[in-house]
């Protein structure tokens, strides 16, 4: 008989039974929905600010500046933008998150959607100070998640001892491309990163490709548009440049800088981040606006990072206050001055430090004309198929018909997967 | 159950004898058998241990238990990712008090045992001496243990119980809660055309990267140090210095700047190709010029830790064996077949299988020379996409953790089997147990 | 004459391939120094010996305000250093308890370990994410070393346990014999004895925080507490933004004293790492 062993052990199965059942906090059902009456002056408002050393700076001095005007202490964190996100996840419900961040515009759908921004309250007024894209960039599904500090978009660099004055059309550059390169003397007449579809963007546009068809300022996903009659024209175009060898396969933007700097090459498109690395090259370099495409500005994409408020902010209107100085006109122009940030304000565009500086002044312009990148979320499943699919027109592995048809099908069945 | 206590219980005959007493009392509370048991520290001190444990963490098993079970209930309030590690937690925290638990049950019935006999149990000296003696190799595994708990053991159980929820975008804290599964991940993976539309090539070639980098890396470790290791070769120090420099440099600087020279325009290799009067090869762009590139990579990285490693072993051999060999007559490869080759591997078979593991997983190349490019027409993977990357593209990029976790736990799975399977074939399972 | 014309031969060719071997070792890491030498700042205009040579970029490194290259320096010294000892330390219990002693899990704990750890890693970075910010030890180096020195136990483990098997029992149990007790055993005897095996692990696990760029990128959220290899592998992964020179002079500084200490260490290295790892 061996019960007498078995006895401990019912004994300890029952114990736990009896702990288990009692598990789960306790709580008030409505404890969620304290928050009620109007809201106080805080203390101290908390700001994450991209980590880089300019940009921190000038932010802080910004930040020094509100206090002294409102009295509210004003803290800035130095955060790793791309992984602002992923810490206020879990910061942000611990009670230890900030009242405004920042991110590139394209990653706002996700933070909507898993609850880390929430929209801003501010009058008409205020939100027309900004230029049309910069507003778009940071709007999702109708509501308005911030206002905007920068904007970036690409446009023509050329070298004013190869070429004096950039062409007036893409038709003409194409041209003027054809007469001037010789891969044999590694000698180009435009260079960019043709396999990228950031670069390229602009081609669809000019014969009306797009993304996700628009119905009433929101995307609708299940219409993709990039193999449409457009799209495949700019397949084509594109196609053209790599079989008249006008661009070598493959290349990268380490490429197409070197080459610039070398001289080599009349002109590239790129954005600003090129600029210190090529005034340091001490190359002879004008920037333009992208030529005129099919007879219209060439629309770009561009790229916005705005101050975003926090869901777990518990200062929504001081917080939302703190947003509007940040942004205003004062603020960007003294951040572009430490910065070189373009402000998508639409009364610096006009002002004389940003006009007196060609090239700022045609990254403004041509920010102007462009599409911010699609915010939502869906957004990432179309940069690797339709990048691949340009690497094999580029290649000449596929027409770009099959080309754009497959990675339409891919990008469909990927969005599918992504909200199976 | 009630039963037969009542039944056994109006036996007289059958009285409790003092180990079941004993440890039905410890059953209640720790402690308490051993004070019955008339060991009286002893029990005082179990039952501080079990009540420290408890005011300590009965908080946070009561959440974790909670939590690990609902995955919150409330969005918002509950952070469903925190209470699922708080869950987990929770239950290695139990798992360790049981342990002591059961312990405690375990001797108070044992030195039952012994009072029953008659005996005097033993007192605090004597307990002290054997808790230190015969539980010192626990104190010496014990910090060890508990990292690897932190480090190994919750990661693992953290995926895993990943692969059973909806984790992603679309049910993701702090706005929504996620929500317990089933097997519908593993379901749907099957069915998913994006998965089904590249597997086999990605399963191939990761096979082949495996097998061939971890092979011929080790063989030409293997065929290096011998090389060195002849009695003629002079310079042995010069040679061996140089040849363990790619492992002392960081394996990521390494592939980046191969990812440079084998670039397809600019890069010097082709440079000197076209020189050589070749012609440039499409490193980067053509599938299979990239894996030959991923290949060669991997070989330079991994031959200079197989070459030290076989070096010492080489150094082991007693020579009285060549010696031996070359009376009967060998030819070097003979000798090489017979003595050299099966020494080798039977003494490195372990480090080698986990070199076969570390390949089959070997994210860093794949993704830093060429992130699995070039794509491929048609398919979710690039060309030299192993499977581990493969997953990493499918799932990070689109935010789906819990598909993530699935699939990694079926490719765990085959790796730790097929390892399982190769590790116990070696000698340290056959080895017999020395200690006494 | 035929024999001896063989061996001859063998020799030459013998000598020929590791000069090969030799070349193509040297390649690309004369590579990487002959780029941090060059100019500019792009993989594209690099060469092997670059035509205006200069050391602008280590100087640069060392004194531009915006390079932060000293502080990653200090801190994965530091970083590395104290993962170096600490996992000697842990590793050499552990691995003595499994040399000399019986206990439950004895037989399958180890193998079990390294065979767990076959679960790809880069799917425990969330787990570790979570696990450190529960604990409050996100963005600590503290945090950091715990991951490293738990993660190396197993195959660092087995490796000296092979090593203190091939120590004769004979020894610590003349030394028990005389009095000595468990502790003064371990440190008296054995770890002096094993000096070769553990001077193999303090350098992997030297070596790990000075390579490894994904964990601390996890782990690490303030910049001024980064790594070297995630500062380094910042210069060329900015996206708009990379310096491949800056970078190759970075790896230079940072491969140089690993290089150093690992040539030192050589002559532990060979014995240590072999006797480790086959009378395990």
């Amino acid at each position: 008989m061996k019960w007498n062993k078995w006895l401990p052990m019912a004994m300890v199965l029952v114990l736990a039974v009896g702990v288990l059942a009692a598990c789960g906090p306790q709580r008030d059902a409505d404890q969620t929905q304290k928050e009620a009456g109007k809201e106080e002056k805080p203390k101290e408002l908390v700001i994450w600010a991209n980590k880089d050393s300019d940009e921190l700076a000038s932010t802080k001095k910004l930040a020094k500046r509100y206090q002294e005007k409102s009295g509210i202490k004003v803290k800035v964190v130095g955060q790793d933008m791309l992984k602002m996100q992923d810490k206020l996840n879990l910061d942000g419900p611990a009670g230890k998150g900030p009242d405004l961040v920042t991110w590139p515009h394209d990653r706002i759908g996700e933070a909507v959607i898993t609850g880390l921004i929430q929209p801003i309250e501010v009058s008409q007024d205020v939100v027309d100070q900004y230029s049309e894209s910069s507003i778009k960039a940071l709007t999702y599904k109708g509501k308005l998640y911030g206002l905007p500090k920068v904007t970036e978009s690409i446009a023509l660099y050329y070298n004013k001892d190869l070429i004096k004055e950039p062409p007036k059309t893409w038709e003409e550059l194409v041209e003027y491309a054809k007469e001037n390169t010789e891969p044999s003397q590694k000698k180009y007449g435009l260079l960019f990163e043709g396999e990228n579809f950031y670069y390229d963007y602009f081609l669809f546009r000019a014969y009306g490709g797009y993304i996700f068809k628009e119905e009433n300022g929101k995307f609708n996903t299940q219409k993709v548009g990039l193999n449409n009659e457009g799209s495949k024209k700019a397949g084509i175009e594109i196609e053209e440049l790599y079989k008249n060898k006008l661009i070598p396969k493959g290349i990268k933007a380490d490429t197409v800088n070197g080459l610039f700097k070398e001289g080599k090459v009349a002109m590239v498109i790129n954005g600003p981040w090129a600029l210190s690395d090529y005034r340091g090259a001490k190359v002879n370099f004008g920037v333009a606006p992208l030529p005129k495409i099919n007879g219209e500005n060439a629309q770009a994409f561009i790229g916005v990072k705005g101050w975003y408020l926090s869901n777990f902010s518990k200062h929504k209107e001081a917080a939302t206050e703190l947003i509007q100085f940040m942004t205003s006109k004062e603020s960007l122009k003294s951040r572009y001055q430490d910065t070189g940030d373009i402000p998508p304000h639409k009364d610096l565009i006009e002002d004389p430090v940003i006009k007196e500086d060609p090239a700022v002044k045609a990254f403004a312009e041509q920010a102007g004309y462009g599409n911010p990148m699609p915010n939502i979320p869906e957004m990432g499943q179309v940069w690797e198929p339709i990048n691949n699919a340009l690497a094999f027109i580029a290649q000449g592995k596929q027409k770009p018909e099959k080309a754009l048809d497959d990675a339409v099908k891919l990008i469909e069945e990927k969005i599918k997967a992504q909200k199976q | 159950m009630v039963d037969s206590q009542v039944e056994t219980a109006s036996k007289p005959d059958r009285p409790w004898g003092k180990p079941q007493i004993a440890a039905c009392l410890s059953v209640l509370s720790m402690g308490l058998g051993q004070l019955y048991n008339r060991q009286w520290a002893k029990g005082v001190f179990f039952l501080l241990i079990q009540f420290s444990y408890l005011g300590v963490f009965f908080d946070f098993l009561n959440i974790g238990l909670w939590g690990i079970v609902t995955l919150g209930t409330i969005p918002k309030l509950d952070h469903s990712i925190l209470l699922l590690a708080q869950g987990i937690i929770s239950l290695l925290i139990i798992a360790l008090g049981l342990v002591f638990y059961f312990l405690n049950i375990r001797d108070a019935y044992k030195v039952g045992k012994i009072r029953e006999r008659g005996e005097e149990p033993p007192g605090i000296k004597e307990t002290y001496q054997t808790v230190t003696g015969y539980g010192y190799p626990y104190l010496l595994v014990a910090p060890g243990l508990f990292l690897l708990i932190a480090v190994v053991v919750f990661p693992l159980l953290f995926m895993i119980f990943l692969a059973f929820t909806n984790y992603d975008l679309y049910h993701s804290p702090p706005a929504k809660l996620v929500d317990w599964v089933g097997f519908d991940n593993f379901f749907n993976l099957f069915r998913s055309e994006l998965w089904q539309n590249s597997f086999i090539s990605v399963f191939q070639w990761t096979v082949v990267f495996t097998l061939v980098s971890t092979t011929v890396q080790f063989g030409l470790g293997l065929f290096l140090a011998i090389l060195i290791h002849q009695k003629r070769v002079r310079f042995k120090k010069f040679w061996r210095t140089v040849l363990i420099l790619p492992w002392a440099v960081p394996a990521f600087v390494s592939i980046l700047v191969f990812t440079s020279l084998f670039d397809n325009t600019f890069g010097p290799i082709n440079a000197m190709l076209t020189s050589l009067g070749l012609g440039g090869v499409p490193w980067m762009t053509d599938p299979f010029w990239t894996k030959i590139a991923i290949l060669l990579i991997q070989f330079w990285l991994g031959f200079p830790f197989s070459m030290a490693l076989c070096t010492g072993v080489l150094q082991g051999i007693s020579s009285d064996l060549y010696e031996a060999a070359e009376v009967d007559g060998a030819t070097p490869f003979q000798k090489f077949r017979s003595i050299t080759l099966p020494l080798v591997l039977y003494a490195t078979a372990p480090v080698l299988i986990t070199q076969y593991a570390f390949n089959f997983n070997n994210f860093n190349i794949i993704y830093l020379f060429n992130e699995g490019g070039p794509p491929i027409p048609g398919s979710t993977a690039g060309g030299t996409d192993i499977l581990i990357s493969w997953v990493y593209k499918l799932t990070f990029d689109s935010f789906k953790y819990n598909y993530a976790a699935a699939v990694t736990i079926i490719i765990a799975l085959v790796v730790m089997s097929i390892s399982v399977y190769q590790f116990r074939r070696t000698r340290s399972f056959k080895e017999e147990d020395l200690i006494q | 004459m035929t024999a001896k014309w063989q061996s001859h031969l063998g020799l030459i060719v013998t000598y020929a391939i590791l000069l090969f071997m030799v070349a193509v070792t040297l390649y690309p890491i004369l590579w990487v120094i002959g780029s941090s030498l060059n100019p500019g700042t792009s993989l594209y205009s690099s060469s092997l010996i670059p035509q205006n040579a200069t050391l602008k970029h280590y100087t640069w490194l060392f004194t531009s305000p915006e390079s932060q290259y000293v502080t990653w320096y200090l801190n994965t010294l530091k970083i590395a250093g104290i993962n170096s000892l600490l996992s000697v330390l842990l590793t050499s219990l552990t691995a003595y308890a499994f040399s000399r002693y019986k206990f439950v899990g004895r037989k399958y704990g180890l193998m079990s370990f390294l065979v767990l750890q076959m679960f790809p890693s880069i799917m425990a970075m969330v787990a570790f994410y979570i696990l450190l910010s529960m604990v409050k030890l996100l963005d600590t180096h503290l945090g950091l070393i715990l991951i490293y020195a738990g993660g190396q136990i197993p195959f660092n483990t087995y490796l000296v346990k092979g090593y203190f098997d091939s120590i004769p029992r004979g020894l610590d149990e003349a030394a028990k014999i005389d009095g000595a007790g468990h502790n003064t055993i371990f440190f008296r005897i054995m770890l002096p004895l094993a000096k070769p095996i553990l001077a193999v692990v303090a350098l992997f696990n030297f070596i790990t925080p000075m390579t490894d760029f994904l964990l601390p990128q996890i782990v690490l959220t303030s910049p001024e507490k980064q790594t070297l290899a995630v500062g380094l592998f910042g210069f060329i992964n900015e996206q708009f933004n990379n310096n491949f020179t800056q970078f190759a002079a970075g790896s230079v500084l940072v491969a140089i004293p690993i290089a150093v200490v690992f040539l030192l260490l050589q002559r532990y290295f060979v014995t240590g790492l072999a006797t480790g790892a086959t009378k395990g």
